[in-house]
């Protein structure tokens, strides 16, 4: 009788691993790029990422991928890619963002030494890269030399919720189909033992540009975007300065991602390229579970070893001049961030919500206290402003 | 894991290392291997190690693992091993240290490489046929094609249960002899009677029967007089094409050109005239490598290619009064309920009956196992059922086990036995290390003995564990 057991009864069949979507946001910055042409070249990037791309379609049938370039001045599609007649880019038999599911014609000639899926991928891929290089003019770079990382980001977020809300919608026999994205589960997405199901998506970003502060502001909103929606945003920092970008540190930290930069010492170089990828970031949710993984504040003690820094950059971003500030005043009211230079310290009106802020005793000696009185505890809130010096700054938790 | 692919890794696990090496050499297979037989830890390993130029410490290994996942990675291990993917070498570094490592085998490496960077110049990924005749052909005919092949198999072997469908549909000669040779038929007098392993069968998902068909055929290679690698490499690069496409016969050896007139009998690929120079794989042949998640996306397209008018939604609804009632009017699909419901009304669209003890009771004396039948319900229980969690009715799942549980009071397990262990510390280590791997059927502390299903990996933990209670005594001893 031991047989009859009802713990039996809700025996989901074994389906295996949910599938994984990742997203790749490849900045495609050509100032940066050429800053790093002595080591590594885009060629050589893309052509490391075309390998990690397969090696992520092979780990299942369902599996699905998204490539996003984030040029200069804009966040374009690479695959795929939403404007020209697009191939069956599925894998397997899923159905494309738009769902067809139709049969290309007319493209027999392939070589045969190549899994179609992905050659279709890469045969896309290179194509658009192309086309976003020959459209790239002068002028259009003279604006500015950063990069668009947080529309890329964004564009990312949006295609990853309509792929899965797409994903939901054609399993109509899952359990909970109420389940949607605006409502996440009230389940710690750290928690080992809630279920991972439906689309499980990431984000990796190949990085190579220095400062993002100029969009420090939509690209927090990103990256909180991105934690509710339990996204990992992984990213791998090539960049040519000496410290790794503190914002996308954040990203990772924020979303349980993995950030790596390879040691400053040596040059970042195409051959070690492939493993760092394959190891470090072909984990989906599935085997991160399964797996200790280096986490943000692990890898950029380990890497960083020069600087000495054992933790995230948790720098913001002022919102008044888009500088990276290590100390600045934040307005109580509606939690902007504004450095020295701008009036607000002067004049104590904040200049995103106009709340009128006293300083208090900001800027004064600290009275030195002689002996000691047990009494007090507490008196510093009285003003308005939270102002007190060296008080880290916009971490992740306040949005 | 599915059922389907489950059969398939057990009968890789079963082959001889050499005739694994002879796999891994087509690139399009290790990646069907790759994609479909490992354990999702698995893969991940194979993809840590794939580019990276060292061997991997054995400690390194068990250090990224997370401890409440111990037993995953002792299965993804046991897995690799046994179809040697993963082995151990015991490495002497330049100080003289003695290191133990997993080094991934090297053709295995090279064809996954290969794989997935896309070089060579192996063509086992299919040459397309760039003009196959005057007219393409249509996926719907495919699937038709597909779906009559694989009916008149199904039909047949129903037929054989003597549910009163016998002749309708005929299939080839070599394909009953197959039937018969996988014992899911037995010839008597008066033809074909169907046996357990055949109820089994039409249990299953389709996937999971053209894989059972399919091993029976590999397993009478030889004496088909065929070659088991071409015909394996064969049916992993079938799955690897892609639909409506035609391909060219050009490159295929004489075993794989003789698979090609069998597997047009199975509904797998599609020829046009019996000796033309290409071939088009059909639904059937080009899931045969996809995993449950795919399956379940296509499953709306196979279903058709089979016939289920109700495609992937499914059609049984069960109360938990017992009544059934399914929305289909596929002969098929009411013969296999037929074989453990009492059916009592057929509406056009409809049937209802009910699960009665002796339905179910004679499903079992057929030899359906309890399982089987609520499997079967399951994986096709109404869109409406699906609304509940259980899906099925608990009163009804307990009453079926119940039932068979009636007759049927002992369960054989082929195995091994464990005994005579020195201290309670070594038997504890080899049962949890055996209860890791899934093989371990029954334990006693107390007598300390254990029955497992297999050995040959728990030998070779006690023999390590062995190894290196000598090595230590004799570093004592060199101390001294």
């Amino acid at each position: 009788m031991n047989a009859i057991d009802g713990t039996e009864r809700q025996e989901a069949s074994s389906e295996g691993p949910p599938p994984a979507l990742l997203v790749i946001i490849l900045d495609t910055n050509p100032y940066a790029w050429t800053i790093l042409r002595e080591t590594i070249t885009l060629l050589d990037a893309v052509a490391n990422l075309q390998i990690f791309i397969n090696a992520h379609l092979a780990f299942s049938h369902a599996n699905q991928v998204a490539v996003i370039a984030s040029h200069t001045d804009r966040a374009v599609w690479l695959y795929p890619t939403p404007a020209r007649t697009r191939k069956n880019i599925s894998n397997g038999a899923v159905p494309g963002p738009d769902g067809d599911t139709s049969i290309s014609n007319g493209n027999a000639v392939y070589n045969s030494n190549k899994y179609k899926p992905f050659a279709q991928v890469e045969e896309e891929l290179m194509a658009s890269l192309r086309s976003l290089m020959s459209t790239t003019d002068p002028s259009s770079l003279e604006s500015t030399t950063s990069t668009m990382m947080a529309g890329a980001l964004s564009t990312a977020l949006c295609y990853i919720s309509k792929t899965s809300e797409a994903y939901n919608a054609t399993r109509s026999t899952d359990p909970n189909p109420s389940y949607t994205y605006d409502a996440p589960p009230t389940a710690d997405p750290n928690d080992p033992n809630s279920p991972l199901t439906g689309l499980q998506s990431r984000i990796f970003i190949f990085s190579v540009s220095t400062s993002l502060a100029t969009q420090y502001i939509p690209l927090m909103n990103g990256i909180f975007a991105a934690q509710r929606l339990r996204v990992a945003i992984d990213v791998l920092s090539l960049n040519p300065s000496t410290s790794p970008s503190a914002f996308l540190q954040q990203a990772a930290d924020a979303t349980n991602g993995i950030f790596y930069a390879p040691p400053r010492p040596n040059p970042p170089n195409p051959i070690a390229l492939l493993p760092t990828l394959l190891s470090l970031f072909v984990h989906d949710q599935t085997s991160r579970r399964a797996l200790y993984m280096p986490t943000a504040a692990a890898t950029s003690a380990s890497s960083s070893s020069s600087t000495a820094s054992t933790a995230i950059n948790f720098q913001a971003a002022c919102f008044c001049h888009r500088r990276t500030v290590t100390i600045g005043y934040v307005c109580s009211i509606c939690l902007s961030i504004f450095c020295e230079e701008c009036g607000v310290v002067r004049d104590g009106v904040c200049l995103t919500c106009g709340t009128r802020l006293r300083l208090g005793r900001y800027g004064r000696e600290p009275k030195v206290v002689a002996g000691r009185k047990k009494k007090k505890r507490g008196g510093e809130g009285e003003g308005g402003t939270a102002s007190g010096s060296g008080t880290p700054l916009a971490t992740p938790g306040l949005g | 894991m599915s059922a389907s692919s489950l059969r398939a890794l057990e009968y890789l696990q079963g082959l001889p290392g050499a005739l694994l090496m002879k796999l891994y050499q087509q690139p399009s297979t290790v990646l069907a291997v790759f994609r479909r037989m490992l354990p999702h830890l698995a893969k991940t390993f194979v993809m840590i190690m794939l580019w990276t130029p060292r061997d991997m410490n054995i400690e390194d290994l068990e250090m990224m693992v997370q401890p409440d996942h111990r037993k995953e990675k002792e299965q993804a291990l046991s897995v690799l091993d046994r179809l040697k993917i993963l082995t151990i070498v015991t490495v002497r570094s330049a100080t003289g240290k003695i290191a133990r490592k997993y080094r991934l085998e090297k053709q295995f490496k090279n064809s996954l490489r290969a794989a997935l960077t896309g070089g060579g110049s192996h063509q086992s990924f299919g040459l397309p046929c760039d003009t196959p005749g005057k007219k393409k052909v249509t996926l719907e005919s495919l699937d038709g094609f597909a779906q009559r092949q694989w009916e008149a198999i199904l039909y047949y072997m129903v037929g054989s249960a003597g549910a009163g469908l016998a002749g309708k549909g005929d299939i080839s000669p070599g394909t009953k002899k197959l039937l018969e040779l996988g014992q899911f038929v037995v010839m008597r007098k008066g033809g074909a009677a169907i046996t357990q392993a055949g109820f089994t069968f039409l249990l299953q998902e389709v996937n999971a029967q053209v894989w059972s068909l399919l091993i029976v055929y590999l397993e009478n290679a030889e004496q088909l007089k065929m070659e088991q690698v071409d015909m394996l490499s064969f049916l992993f690069m079938l799955g690897s094409l892609e639909l409506g496409q035609a391909y060219s016969t050009e490159k295929l050896t004489p075993t794989q050109l003789h698979m090609l007139d069998d597997l047009t009998d199975f509904g797998i690929i599609y020829r046009r005239s019996p000796d033309p120079e290409y071939f088009y794989p059909t639904r059937l042949g080009t899931t045969l490598t996809s995993d449950a998640g795919a399956l379940r996306n296509s499953n709306a397209s196979l279903a058709n290619a089979l016939g289920a008018t109700a495609s992937d939604k499914g059609y049984i609804i069960i109360e938990t009064n017992y009544r059934v009632y399914a929305y289909t009017s596929s002969p098929l699909q009411i013969a296999v309920l037929n074989l453990f419901t009492r059916l009592h009304t057929r509406y056009p669209n409809m049937v209802s009956g009910k699960l009665t003890k002796e339905s179910v009771q004679r499903a079992i004396t057929y030899g359906i196992t309890a399982e089987q039948i609520i499997s079967y319900l399951s994986t096709h229980a109404h869109p409406q059922m699906h609304k509940h969690t259980p899906v099925l009715p608990p009163t009804v799942l307990d009453q079926i086990r119940l039932w068979q549980i009636e007759g049927d009071r002992m369960r054989a397990t082929p195995g091994f036995f464990f005994k005579e262990f020195n201290t309670a510390q070594e038997y504890q280590d080899a049962a949890r290390y055996a209860d890791n791997l899934g093989v371990l059927v029954w334990k006693n502390d107390g007598k300390r003995i254990f029955f497992v299903t297999k050995h040959e990996q728990l030998a070779q933990f006690l023999k390590n564990r062995l190894e290196e209670k000598r090595v230590a005594r004799e570093v004592k001893t060199a101390q001294k």
